[in-house]
């Protein structure tokens, strides 16, 4: 069948990763196509409907700065609103939000179909279309093809998805969902390797069949700002999650079945996530008497409820026995039974930091397909790639986040040089620099970058300027005025104190999270002043660029096995290597010795 | 410095009268460089062959041919060792052999630094066996042999074990705060850090250790003017270097002298005579010797029995009735006042000598020997000593942070992973390694985490 469509960009999937691509490179002036097997699904969250968290809340506020759409539509549908990890200082306070699934759903799908240049598709892509070494289009399985010179896969985990219930077992993207068989061929076609990882997710339960009343209450807290700090957020009304725990009967009967589990019983293959394992993983990994579980609400049309911590494939018969003996779910009904899913992905370090696969022009990953995990994960991956494809379009340089001034910059600067081998998640102690980029400070850090390029408008480039302006003249105030012989720096200094008793707020026209920055500027200084020193230290060698045609097989004096790692991560600087699993100091040195003899221009 | 199938080679063997010479060949290619030198191939690896040496039609030598092939070598790459007959001239004109086929000569420490480079020896081991190879004495070598076997790298890696430990209860509770991980008490912190400081400071200890072997153990000879204080160091060192005279006060200042004693280095220290002077110079002598026997681990205090007790002499005594040391009573073919001295000396363990004689001299260096014994200086709990000082500013470094953190209390979590993360740089640079992601694989099997 002959193409009835040509475009600048084509995105294969409506996921989180799908949606940020698809949106930045429409906004952005690109013809854009996004294809996805389900238009009802776009926007998804087939896990719990949770948004942010220690490591993702940060990313989310970068994705803000970089005009993203979540944080936006996650404050639009947050029916949970949390600001977690106070124990710690603002480095590390994380937001986080349950939404409205059917609501966050339908606004993702209604925001894209308003965008000007943005044309949403119904379809299965099963083939990729490659001329020389470059893509140049896709074909459905209906026979039609779509032209495109540039092609981003945010499969999730389709890609010859299967899940596993028990003894069950079906071809699934997830519970209910084709999963893309052919998709996943073509790509291997292309020579592109690809692993099989395992994640899973919890039982439904319905909302009426629990007793709440026995269960400890959680409530939705008092948060002035959302993830989005360009808009003043208009909340929807507050739901609570409650709080249960299993017991050793429990991890008895778990125990007595687990040749049940295709975890243990050997039929699933794929790795799954160390941090978010499933009970049957918990009780037998670990010696305790007894596991957290959250009830958390799906939505406000909707009884269904999500058993945070509950994640398994024991077979329906084990799940409904043992959930009836947690508290307060003695009478509960099952929605929908949990599953796990198997599913391929690529090995991200076949990549370029632009998510661009290095060997074939044009085509890019972003997502779970790159062997991550998490919405957020997949949303700041998708932005990135969305923006080079934009780039790439206009003939505009790449656009590569530096890993040690942003989270999304670590997530792929880890994925491209480390690789990972189960689904990769984002936590704060993954940030090298973790005390000066913090989600207070993502638009301080971001917007600059995120105006060049033309992803914010020039009304958010002013209000970043406002803000940046606010916050250096209160420092600087801060740093000049003097209180009972110590400058007002110094006082904020003290443990326990807080800005508010030091200035007064209004006079310096800060909002919240400006306040939060200031604070953190103030009381991290020591420690700010010593990470920007360790920056600048290494930075000689760091960002010296490796040749491209660099034949690591001739450095005859790093092992044959670091040469290895050294051709599957192409690291693009020698700061790049330092990062690579199983190099040594020694290599680098070995690596710095042969570029000065073969006259690299930037040593001698 | 590094190129392309590039061969070295070095003779390992000291070319002076030695019977046996051997030479060595490393790099890519070496097996064929050196075959085309001998009448027969060499077969297998890890074998030794017995093989001619040619040269046109000349046979140059019969030797044992060893080949190693890399990684299972010492420098990680294919090596051969050539084991000729010795004598300058027929080692060197095998290494010239080899050299004009094609290898070049090896810069000093070379074979080693590819060893390193190819990962078969940390930091720590490469230092090691420079150290060996240039250790004076045979308990800095046994030493060095220690930690070219990794000994020390391995307690370093146990201490940034435990750092990341105690790193990662941290991450943990700052990464899942919804997760039944515990908050990181005070307590619990002051311990582990407690146990770290102590074991750093073990370690700094040790490095005191290798300062008296390499600085040498102190002996001072103590006693009055013309005691026969030179007579009995030139006995000792069996030469003739301090300069033995019968005028008092020609030792006016400290001679020292470097001997070798059960494998120690020893430092003797000839006083100037003690006695209760208005000369300048010699007041300012008598000084200094006092000095050198407060600062030296042994003492040899002399008195002379031919003449009768001084003041000075009692003084003496009493000043280093503390002191580790031998008494000698000296003279004692004119013991004249042997008697007056044997009531001063009573409490003390003492020998009686002459050294015009030599009677009683060989008890006298038995109990030289003794007081010598190497177990005498080393702890017997020290299984090994830090023999280089880049470790110990490391070392203390990672301690000033570990007493840095138990000071301040109530602060965040993070300040204190990220205090700690810089102790487990520092521990991590002195074995040469850089940072590995090593916090979340210990929590990720310390903690049952996951929502």
């Amino acid at each position: 069948m002959k193409s009835f469509f040509s475009a600048d960009v084509i995105v294969i999937g409506g996921g989180h990763a799908g949606i940020e691509a698809a949106y930045v490179a429409a906004k952005g002036g690109a013809k854009t196509i996004l294809i996805t097997i389900n238009l009802d699904t776009i926007g998804e969250t087939p896990c719990n409907p949770s948004i942010g968290g220690p490591g993702k809340s940060q990313i989310v506020r970068e994705i803000d700065a970089l005009g993203g759409l979540m944080p936006k539509v996650s404050d639009m549908c947050a029916i949970q609103r949390r600001m977690i990890n106070t124990k710690g200082g603002p480095a590390v306070h994380s937001l986080r939000f349950q939404v409205d699934r059917d609501k966050y759903r339908k606004t993702m799908k209604n925001t894209l179909e308003k965008v000007k240049n943005l044309y949403i598709k119904q379809g299965k892509v099963s083939d990729l279309l490659v001329e020389g070494n470059g893509i140049v289009g896709v074909k459905l399985n209906t026979g039609a093809e779509f032209y495109a010179e540039n092609v981003i896969i945010t499969a999730g985990t389709f890609l010859k998805g299967k899940i596993h219930i028990g003894d069950f077992s079906q071809k699934a993207g997830r519970y209910g969902e084709p999963g893309s068989f052919s998709l996943a061929k073509a790509i291997s076609k292309l020579g592109i390797s690809l692993n099989r990882l395992k994640t899973g997710t919890t039982p439904r339960l319905d909302s009426k069949t629990i007793d709440f009343s026995s269960l400890r209450e959680q409530p939705s807290e008092n948060i002035i700002h959302g993830f989005s700090l360009w808009k003043t957020p208009n909340w929807l009304s507050g739901r609570s999650c409650y709080v249960t725990r299993t017991n050793e009967e429990i991890h008895r009967i778990i125990e007595k079945n687990i040749d049940r589990s295709p975890l243990f019983s050997g039929k699933i293959k794929g790795i799954g996530p160390r941090y978010c394992p499933s009970i049957e993983d918990k009780v037998f990994r670990f010696e305790k008497d007894s596991h957290k579980i959250f009830l958390e609400p799906e939505g406000l049309f909707t009884d269904e409820i999500y058993m945070q911590g509950f994640s398994t494939s024991l077979p329906e018969d084990i799940q409904h026995k043992i959930i009836r003996l947690i508290p307060g779910l003695e009478n509960v009904h099952i929605y929908k039974p949990g599953y796990a899913v198997e599913y391929d992905c690529i090995d991200s370090r076949e990549l370029k930091k632009t998510l661009e696969h290095a060997s074939i022009k044009g085509l890019y990953f972003a997502g779970q397909v790159n062997g991550t995990s998490g919405y957020e994960e997949a949303a700041g991956q998708g932005l990135i790639a969305g923006i080079n494809a934009l780039m790439k379009v206009q003939k505009r340089k790449e656009f590569i986040l530096d890993r040690t001034r942003s989270y999304i910059g670590t997530l792929i600067d880890d994925l491209t040089l480390k690789g990972t081998n189960e689904p990769y998640r984002m936590f704060t102690s993954r940030m090298d620099y973790r005390m000066m980029v913090r989600q207070d400070n993502a638009h301080l850090r971001l917007c600059e970058k995120a105006y060049e390029a033309g992803v914010i408008s020039q009304d958010q480039y002013k209000e970043y300027k406002e803000r940046t302006f606010r916050i250096s003249k209160t420092l600087k105030y801060m740093e000049k005025n003097i209180k009972k012989g110590k400058t007002l720096k110094q006082l904020l200094k003290t443990p326990g104190k807080k800005l508010e008793d030091i200035i007064k707020i209004k006079d310096f026209d800060l909002d919240d999270n400006d306040i939060i920055t200031v604070e953190s500027e103030i009381k991290y200084e020591g420690y700010i002043l010593k990470l920007k020193k360790d920056q600048e230290l290494n930075k000689k060698w760091r960002e010296v660029r490796l040749p491209e045609d660099i034949d690591y097989m001739d450095i005859n004096h790093i092992s044959i096995e670091a040469r290895q790692k050294l051709i599957k991560a192409r690291p693009d600087t020698i700061g790049d290597i330092e990062r690579i699993p199983g190099i040594n100091s020694s290599d680098i040195t070995g690596i710095i010795i042969y570029l000065r003899k073969n006259g690299h221009k930037d040593i001698n | 410095m590094i190129e392309k199938k590039d061969i070295i080679a070095a003779i390992a063997t000291s070319t002076v009268g030695s019977t046996i010479g051997i030479v060595r060949v490393s790099g890519k290619g070496c097996r064929e460089l050196v075959a085309s030198l001998l009448n027969k191939p060499i077969k297998k690896a890890r074998y030794s062959y017995l093989r001619k040496i040619i040269k046109g039609d000349k046979i140059l030598d019969e030797v044992l041919v060893i080949f190693f092939q890399g990684p299972k070598s010492y420098t990680g790459e294919d090596m051969i060792e050539i084991h000729c007959h010795g004598g300058y001239v027929n080692t060197r004109r095998i290494y010239e052999n080899i050299l004009e086929k094609g290898a070049r000569s090896a810069h000093r420490g070379e074979f080693t630094k590819r060893a390193f480079f190819n990962g078969k020896l940390d930091l720590i081991q490469a230092e090691s066996i420079n150290n060996l190879i240039n250790s004076n004495n045979s308990i800095l070598a046994d030493n060095s042999v220690k930690m070219m076997n990794g000994i020390f790298s391995r307690r370093i890696e146990e201490l940034r074990d435990k750092i990341i430990e105690i790193i990662a209860y941290l991450e943990a509770f700052i990464d899942f705060p919804e997760d039944d991980v515990e908050e990181v008490s005070e307590a619990f912190l002051d311990e582990r850090l407690n146990k770290i400081i102590s074991d750093i400071k073990v370690l700094i200890r040790s490095f005191d250790i290798y300062k008296r072997l390499s600085d040498g153990i102190k002996v001072a000879i103590a006693g009055k003017t013309n005691v026969g204080k030179s007579s009995l160091l030139n006995a000792i060192l069996k030469e003739e270097k301090a300069i033995v005279t019968n005028i008092p006060g020609t030792t006016r200042d400290i001679l020292e002298h470097q001997l070798y004693i059960n494998g120690l280095n020893v430092i003797f220290f000839d006083t100037a005579g003690l006695r209760d002077s208005e000369d300048t110079v010699e007041k300012i002598g008598i000084k200094r010797a006092m000095n050198k026997i407060e600062q030296s681990e042994l003492l040899i205090l002399m008195f002379d029995i031919s003449s009768s007790i001084t003041e000075e002499e009692k003084e003496l005594l009493e000043k280093t009735k503390n002191k580790n040391k031998i008494v000698v009573l000296n003279k004692c073919d004119q013991e004249k006042y042997l008697k007056d001295y044997q009531k001063l000396v009573k409490d003390v363990d003492h020998l009686t000598l002459s050294l015009k004689t030599s009677d009683g001299f060989d008890a006298f260096e038995k109990r030289l020997h003794e007081e010598l014994e190497p177990s005498n200086f080393i702890d017997s709990n020290v299984e090994f000593f830090i023999d280089n000082p880049r470790y110990i500013q490391s070392l203390k470094n990672v301690c000033d942070i570990c007493i840095k953190i138990i000071d301040k209390k109530d602060i965040p979590p993070e300040f204190i992973a990220e205090d700690l993360k810089e102790t487990r740089k520092g521990l991590s640079e002195i074995i040469g390694e850089v940072y590995k992601d090593d916090i979340l694989d210990k929590i990720f099997s310390t903690f049952c985490i996951g929502k």
